[in-house]
């Protein structure tokens, strides 16, 4: 059984309301961490794109090593660099965006599958 | 107004924004729940507070609509509050003597605080959810995922203690 202090103290207690101080504010923080919170986790898009990386990159391994041996024409002839390596350059970028453009469309693809 | 539900689906279908509402709506009260259960402990309980909605965010697909939504809010705030106290193994009762002097210099009535601070952090949280939001004993074993007896037995010592 409960003392009458305890009764008491619970029906004062009872009568408290709490406010937090800027609900405004705690509102927007929570969800602009939540987006942040979701950019960072790795999904099954990053799982997939990591593994077409990695076999393209098996794949060309040998054009790999070229590029990174040859890097510093970047500098010196930047040109001569482009034009060597045109077609892998576009081919990354192009991953890369779609890979870019999959993972912030990652959650919308997901509810569309629920 | 638009209800917790459609709000919740809203959310999962076009975003985390509509969320906002949901805050708006429910912080006060779960502010208050925090504060009781962590002794008058202003900051703890706002990051509770943050920490409870950002993981109702993660987990929102799992919500029940069919329940009602501050309560699902209530149990993961409460088992937040848990999980923090045994990772970190905050909330000793010096610390929480410190939050209830200050508030008592604030002039708040601290005579609730007071008694509960001699508690485990698992008895005052019962015994908050048992006294001061009425739960029933079947509901807080369901929300903390305890055995019945347990909680029966809890509620027992805490009692007891109190005495």
């Amino acid at each position: 059984m409960m003392n009458n202090n305890l009764k008491n103290a619970i029906a004062d207690e009872k009568l408290k309301h709490y406010r937090v101080n800027n609900p405004n504010l705690l509102a927007r923080y929570v969800v602009m961490m939540s987006k942040i919170r979701s950019s960072a986790s790795i999904g099954i898009i990053d799982l997939m794109f990591f593994l077409v990386f990695i076999v393209i990159g098996a794949i060309n391994h040998e054009l790999i090593f070229s590029i990174i041996n040859n890097f510093n024409q970047i500098f010196n002839t930047p040109l001569v660099f482009i034009e060597t390596y045109f077609y892998p350059i576009c081919i990354s970028l192009i991953l890369v965006t779609i890979y870019s453009y999959l993972r912030n469309m990652d959650s919308k693809i997901f509810n569309f599958f629920k | 107004m638009i209800s917790d539900q459609e709000i919740v689906e809203k959310c999962i279908q076009e975003g985390n924004e509509h969320f906002e509402e949901l805050i708006k709506r429910h912080s006060n009260y779960i502010f208050g729940f925090m504060m009781r259960l962590t002794g008058g402990n202003q900051m703890f309980a706002e990051d509770l507070t943050q920490t409870a909605f950002l993981r109702a965010i993660s987990y929102l697909q799992s919500y029940n609509p069919a329940k009602e939504f501050r309560g699902w809010l209530a149990t993961i705030a409460i088992n937040s509050f848990r999980t923090e106290v045994r990772k970190h193994a905050k909330y000793t009762l010096e610390e929480n003597m410190d939050h209830i002097s200050a508030n008592e210099q604030r002039g708040d009535n601290q005579d609730f605080y007071k008694l509960l601070s001699h508690l485990s952090s698992d008895e005052r949280t019962i015994l908050t959810m048992k006294y001061i939001y009425d739960y029933k004993n079947a509901d807080i074993a369901r929300d903390l995922n305890m055995n019945l007896n347990t909680v029966k037995s809890v509620i027992k010592r805490a009692l007891e203690k109190l005495k």
